[in-house]
């Protein structure tokens, strides 16, 4: 695997965390749901996931970069698999938080995604012959020249970051997010 | 609070575009310690599993 094969894979990888992002957006405003605060963590750790693919894309591939991104879906996979034993035994009142959406709790998408995000990485160490910088460059931080999907790969993740800053704040507002949101704080 | 954490993040993706790669670094492992605290702050209630 070329290094610059290596670096369009991660902007590929970007496109592929920020769908799930958009995905709960799209739950949240058209079903009208409200992220609990693990969900909210759970979409954090697929944020930090994108900052490691596009560490990767803006200065090359090296494996500090991979190493966030498999912290952060370990991270991402312990609050999924925690809210998943919260609703581990069905009972009336608590067939799980949220609806399901192909028949799947988003908590246990989120989990999926995590152990593919594990995966995928996992199989890209297997092809590392050429994809890292050799020892000199590795010392070079220099940025790199992005080709346009990556600058519009990195705008999106930023925007779906921001976005995110922004209605946590309406939900929450400066106080801890309630267990069972039900409107929007700060527009009461 | 949990918005200052989408914050930081933010802040990561903006200094490691703009040449800042060490600082970010940095800004990302500080912003994950406080993911894990919120996470461990919130993991109070045992979860029930009787059958």
């Amino acid at each position: 695997m070329t290094h610059t094969f290596a670096r369009n894979l991660n902007i590929l990888f970007v496109y592929m965390i920020c769908a799930p992002l958009i995905g709960a957006y799209a739950v949240q405003f058209i079903q009208g749901e409200f992220p609990c605060p693990l969900c909210l963590l759970q979409r954090l750790a697929m944020i930090g996931i994108a900052c490691g693919a596009l560490a990767n894309v803006r200065y090359g591939i090296r494996p500090r970069h991979y190493g966030m991104c498999i912290i952060s879906a370990m991270f991402g996979a312990a609050v999924s698999i925690r809210q998943i034993t919260l609703h581990i035994v069905p009972a009336p009142g608590n067939e799980g938080y949220g609806t399901p959406v192909l028949g799947i709790h988003l908590y246990t998408w989120a989990l999926l995604i995590f152990g593919a995000t594990i995966l995928i990485l996992g199989m890209l160490f297997l092809f590392n012959s050429k994809q890292f910088y050799t020892k000199d460059n590795l010392k070079n931080l220099t940025p790199l020249s992005v080709s346009r999907p990556g600058v519009i790969a990195f705008w999106l993740a930023f925007g779906i970051t921001a976005a995110n800053a922004c209605t946590t704040f309406l939900e929450c507002g400066f106080s801890q997010c309630p267990c069972n949101p039900a409107r929007y704080i700060m527009l009461q | 609070m949990m918005m200052f954490l989408f914050l930081l993040f933010a802040a990561v993706m903006l200094l490691a575009w703009h040449g800042k790669n060490k600082t970010a670094f940095i800004l990302y492992l500080i912003t994950l310690a406080l993911c894990v605290f919120w996470f461990k702050h919130h993991v109070t209630e045992k979860i029930n599993i009787d059958l």
